[in-house]
């Protein structure tokens, strides 16, 4: 069970002679899992995902969902996936079509249509009021609300998200990453396609880097700080600036709370010897 | 990952070194040329021309017969509508469509007509740049008196290269928001109508937003749709000379035959 992805190669057409955007890449993830993928930009991350819900097909490899393979419609139901700029696919006169747009696809009707819609708006914190408003009348920020309450009708298996946070406010941000955290709860897969580390790491299970079209790290969230992969966060910085002057910190640490138990850890008497090795420096620094 | 470059073949034949606006003058003759003709003998002279001219551009014909492939079913239609619908001395009689010797002389010759002209026109993208013929056809509008109608020819060339420039993020949008809908089980097959509100609107509003933000971002770099200056002003050769000359004895050949 789960998404399992087995020796996925894959060029876009008409660009054979260039490098392919995949190269034999596998791996899985288990049901109900919190994964993030990383890389640079045109490292493969969207292409790789398009291949979990069935949009791209693989040239070389298999690709199944649950034992079901992505050519399968199923599978487009099993798994939810919000592209970039979500805000961009809206079309319907009202925004209860708008959500009701992909269950009423896969044939749901009537009461059950219905409910869905009221609750995806209601887990996407929009008023029941605004459903028979145009969907252009909204923010951008409550588009892109609508547009994940249109994907979480399907009621799907996984949900991939691709760079959620990208262009939101701190606040929506946060609203946003604690609104996954309670779909995971729910037993819901999710899969976000990241830069920002630092914001998604307290959430994740499994980490998935990408460089050049191929996996160079799959493993938990501690193992990947260890690791050294880049981006690193403001907090690990700090741990590995702390341990430079001689404290002896771990550094597989992402959270405030565990952070603040391990530098507990320096009282009293280190804490002392180190701060006043920092003074020393950004005295000297100063001057 | 979308590059439009239409179907310009690299290189550095003559014909590619050629001005635009020989290219673009000896385009426009050769195709009232090729409508006024109205004898094999003539057509077969054209054909000529043309595949002289693609030796010259070291462009394969093969390539040329394949960017005109996708009309040819229009052309066949053409053709076909030619030699069963004209009057005239029956070839085979036959009881609901009877092909004739005029249907099928002047559905040759149609058919004839619209793949040459096709065919000249593709030799000429595939041996200039588009961004050329935009500069081409604004030199040579340049003196038409536009201004009194509220647009100068570089604002004709300054849409022209923006839309070709549009084209490759217009087709990305496209793609884009296709994925986003097959994610929410849009099926096509199921219903095309819905399917098409569903890519459309949303690609013609993003298309006006990114308009608008382009708009905006010439604004602030000062653009004011005054005359502007180009770094490769054109400029007429010997060569762009002596092309037009041959150009005009071919006309004068075919004008007398």
């Amino acid at each position: 069970m789960g998404i399992k992805v087995e020796n996925l190669s894959y060029s876009y057409p008409g660009n054979q002679k260039r490098k392919p955007a995949l190269e034999n890449v596998s791996l899985e993830i288990a049901r109900g899992e919190f994964a993030v993928i990383s890389g640079t930009s045109g490292a493969g991350k969207s292409t790789l995902i398009k291949h979990f819900n069935g949009i791209l097909t693989p040239e070389s490899g298999r690709v199944t969902v649950d034992g079901l393979d992505t050519t399968s419609r199923e599978v487009r139901r099993k798994v939810g996936m919000l592209f970039q700029h979500s805000q961009d696919q809206l079309f319907e006169e009202t925004i209860y079509k708008e959500i009701a747009f992909g269950p009423s696809n896969f044939g749901i009707r009537g009461e059950e249509l219905k409910e869905r819609v009221h609750d995806a708006l209601s887990f996407v914190h929009l008023d029941t009021r605004i459903l028979n408003r145009s969907p252009f009348s909204l923010s951008g920020g409550e588009k892109r609300r609508v547009a994940l309450a249109g994907i979480m009708a399907l009621r799907p298996t996984y949900l991939v998200l691709d760079e959620p946070t990208a262009g939101l406010d701190p606040e929506s941000r946060t609203k946003l990453l604690g609104r996954l955290q309670n779909i995971h709860k729910k037993g819901v897969g999710i899969i976000v396609v990241s830069h920002n580390m630092e914001e998604i790491l307290p959430f994740a299970q499994k980490v998935i880097s990408m460089e050049e079209g191929k996996i160079v790290f799959t493993g938990s969230p501690e193992e990947y700080l260890r690791v050294g992969h880049s981006p690193v966060s403001l907090l690990t910085r700090l741990i590995k600036e702390l341990n430079r002057k001689g404290a002896n910190l771990r550094e597989d640490i992402f959270t405030a709370e565990e952070a603040l138990k391990e530098l507990q850890k320096l009282r009293p008497e280190k804490e002392r010897e180190i701060s006043e090795k920092i003074d020393g420096t950004v005295m000297q620094e100063n001057v | 990952m979308y590059e439009i470059t239409f179907n310009y073949v690299y290189g550095n034949s003559l014909l590619h070194r050629l001005d635009p606006r020989t290219k673009l003058g000896a385009v426009m003759c050769l195709s009232i040329l090729i409508f006024r003709e109205g004898s094999f003998a003539g057509m077969g002279l054209l054909i000529a021309f043309f595949l002289l001219l693609t030796g010259i551009s070291g462009v394969r014909l093969s390539f040329l017969l394949r960017s005109v492939r996708p009309l040819f079913f229009v052309i066949i239609i053409i053709f076909c509508f030619q030699l069963f619908e004209t009057k005239g001395t029956p070839i085979v009689t036959l009881p609901v469509f009877t092909p004739t010797y005029e249907g099928l002389r002047l559905g040759a010759l149609l058919s004839l007509r619209f793949e040459l002209l096709l065919l000249y026109a593709t030799l000429f993208t595939a041996s200039t740049l588009p961004s050329q013929i935009t500069n081409g056809i604004e030199r040579l509008l340049r003196p038409l008196p536009l201004r009194y109608l509220g647009v100068t020819s570089f604002d004709l060339a300054t849409m022209m290269s923006l839309s070709i420039r549009f084209l490759p993020s217009f087709l990305e949008n496209a793609a884009t928001i296709r994925s986003a809908q097959l994610a929410r089980g849009l099926d096509f097959r199921h219903d095309l109508r819905r399917g098409t509100t569903a890519i459309v609107v949303p690609l013609i509003r993003r298309s006006i937003l990114l308009a608008e933000e382009v708009t905006e971002a010439m604004e602030s770099r000062c653009y004011q749709g005054s005359r502007r200056t180009s770094i490769h002003e054109l400029s007429m050769q010997k060569s762009d000379w002596k092309a037009l000359f041959i150009l005009a004895l071919f006309i004068i050949l075919i004008l007398t035959l």
